[in-house]
């Protein structure tokens, strides 16, 4: 078992066909995890990692309505199964994973500038010629946290896996890594909650540096060397 | 044994691992690129109704609380509209029938279908509101009769008097615009409008706007003792007036609601609520402490209510509402090229710009300061009182009755 986190990019992959000017944009976000496996060979190991994770991404308007926006911050609890099939030297190894994760969508954050239909740039004497929504409605900057739609919010999201790496094995017992992982969301974000509806996935870009430490030798280690003195 | 066992394990553990992965690999679905209402072109009628539909689903900001089954209606509607195979007047009538029928009971009072091959239109709040009271429009004796002989005549005093109509432009249309203002008992400020157009105030309105404003400001030879605005059967108009009008009584800007907008092409996509504010006017304001009474009625829509509810909130607490429940069409409503969401036209590609059909809609929602939303309900007044024929006939407006009391009650 170990510790390992790093950076993501994460995409919102929908349907915006209907929305002019409107692009969903990626951002990023961090993820940190608590990795424990068990090796079957040295070729293969069963994994899973306790993670926090953020899956956030942007909603940005454009042309007219440039400068209204939405950034999206939300957390999820996200436990990973996959299989390590590794490959290579004694202490360096590369690595593939393939599996699949259940994830909890436990908070989100949303923060934006929106045009205010009741505040109004115009005046009843002084009628402005806008080149932006934002010149026209004066803009209502927010910076809260999301209210979950019990009706439209799925909060648990499945998905697959698919990574590679290189490892680093220290005196047979610690590993040192570093990994690209995505993270493909295959359940919609939303409840199947009326027809035509538009699905939105997240697709998950990580960089993962982690270290493990092979507990049984760990211990082991300790008890001999507990023995002897 | 030991490595007998453990590949056992992994060959049962792989199964457990890669079964949920291939069953989750075929689980995303296709994204489609849901087309906007005006992409179709619109030129039978099943492709109309599934325009409308389409438009519908994604422009229309009550779904979060109409109850009206959306689904339902695609799935009823959809093959009666397969079954209407030409464009003539007896399928057009049947088309119609249904486009009203699915909409009768949705909430949003602005909500009107305007067909614009025969020139029908239909607005469900309309429809149910004759349907419980086939009196609706006609048992109210304001507003023409009792401010055309009444109000100026034995309310207003004399001296005092300023009226005048003129023509305003409002959705495209010229109607006239009518104004009263002047003094109730010396000290009592009023002021009639018949929609919201004060900026295009002419000749005959603006020294009627000018008394009033100046009146506000000290001008009036004592003191008031109170404001009353009357709003019956006020249609509404520009948003820009609620500064102009209410924003000159105070000195700070204030926030009296929320509005709130679609922001995705998905039912339940809600932008948050954004603060709906009055501004202080900017050629000018005073903090008025006296009583600010509005009146408004059945008749009293859109902008009239958003006033209504502006005035209700005035920051000195001096605001109160007289008179009956509103119209209840208070999502504000603008261009939809301004937000996602909104009015809409389909079947343009075939029947030009007018289209087949114009679906006019609010732009977002609107939650009062106390978290009431009155959309398709009407505000509430804080004190009932309405005009009868019986009073207009004895020479009395009960309405500005109350209003009078209640200032002098203060």
């Amino acid at each position: 078992m170990g510790v390992e986190g790093g950076p993501n990019l994460n995409y919102l992959t929908t349907s915006n066909a209907s929305e002019p000017f409107t692009q969903y944009d990626g951002m990023h976000g961090l993820n940190i995890g608590i990795p424990v496996g068990y090796q079957f060979f040295d070729w293969l190991a069963l994994e899973t990692a306790p993670t926090y994770i953020q899956k956030n991404y942007d909603i940005v308007r454009t042309g007219f309505f440039t400068g209204v926006y939405q950034k999206n911050y939300n957390k999820y609890l996200q436990l990973p199964l996959n299989l390590r099939f590794s490959f290579g030297g004694k202490e360096i190894r590369g690595f593939v994973d393939l599996g699949g994760y259940a994830a909890y969508w436990m908070s989100g954050r949303i923060k934006g500038v929106e045009a205010n239909i009741l505040n109004e740039v115009d005046t009843a004497y002084d009628t402005v010629n806008p080149t932006s929504i934002l010149g026209e409605n004066y803009g209502y900057s927010y910076n809260q946290s999301y209210p979950f739609n019990s009706t439209k919010d799925n909060r648990l999201e499945l998905g697959l896996i698919g990574g590679a790496g290189v490892s680093y094995e220290l005196k047979r017992m610690y590993t040192f890594y570093v990994e690209g992982r995505y993270f493909r969301a295959m359940t919609d974000q939303q409840k199947n909650y009326e027809l035509s509806q538009a699905p939105r996935y997240n697709d998950n870009f990580g960089l993962t540096v982690g270290a493990t430490i092979q507990v049984k030798k760990f211990f082991s280690t300790i008890f001999k060397k507990h023995s002897r003195s | 044994m030991r490595q007998i066992i453990r590949t056992s394990i992994v060959r049962v553990g792989f199964w457990w691992v890669l079964a949920p992965l291939l069953i989750l690999a075929g689980c995303r679905k296709t994204i489609s690129s849901a087309p906007e209402a005006t992409d179709y072109p619109g030129d039978n009628y099943p492709d109309i109704f599934q325009s409308f539909w389409n438009g519908m689903n994604t422009n229309y900001v009550f779904w979060g609380i109409d109850t009206t089954n959306w689904d339902h209606m695609y799935t009823v509607y959809k093959p009666l509209f397969d079954n209407l195979t030409l464009f003539d007047s007896p399928h057009e009538a049947l088309a119609e029938q249904y486009f009203a029928q699915m909409t009768g009971g949705l909430i949003d009072s602005h909500y009107t279908l305007e067909f614009e091959l025969t020139g029908n239109g239909f607005q469900p709040s309309e429809y149910r509101k004759l349907l419980t009271d086939p009196n609706y429009f006609n048992d109210s004796a304001f507003p023409a009769a009792v401010l055309d002989s009444l109000i100026p005549s034995k309310y207003i005093d004399h001296s005092s008097l300023h009226q005048g109509t003129d023509t305003v432009v409002l959705e495209g249309s010229s109607s006239p615009f009518t104004a009263v203002s002047g003094t109730i008992n010396g000290d009592i400020l009023y002021l009639y409008f018949s929609a919201f157009a004060l900026s295009q105030a002419g000749n005959n309105t603006g020294p009627v706007f000018n008394y009033f404003f100046n009146a506000i400001r000290g001008a009036t030879p004592q003191p008031l003792k109170g404001i009353v605005i009357d709003l019956r059967g006020n249609g509404g108009g520009e948003v820009e007036d609620l500064d102009y009008l209410v924003g000159q009584m105070v000195k700070y800007p204030y926030q009296f609601g929320y509005t709130r907008y679609k922001n995705g092409v998905n039912r339940l996509d809600y932008s948050p609520w954004a603060p709906a504010m009055v501004k202080n006017w900017v050629g000018g304001s005073v903090n008025v402490t006296a009583p600010v009474v509005v009146l408004a009625d059945h008749l009293s829509v859109s902008m009239s209510e958003l006033t209504t509810m502006a005035i209700k909130s005035l920051p000195n607490g001096n605001g109160k509402f007289i008179g009956t429940r509103t119209w209840g069409a208070n999502g504000p409503l603008t261009s939809s090229v301004y937000f996602d969401g909104g009015q809409f036209t389909i079947g343009s590609a075939t029947f030009g710009s007018s289209g087949y059909m114009f679906v006019y809609t609010s732009s977002s929602m609107f939650k009062y300061i106390n978290g009431d939303i009155y959309e398709g309900v009407g505000v509430p007044p804080d004190i009932y009182a309405r005009e009868t024929n019986a009073a207009y006939l004895a020479g009395d407006d009960l309405v500005v009755d109350a209003a009078v009391q209640y200032i002098n009650s203060q």
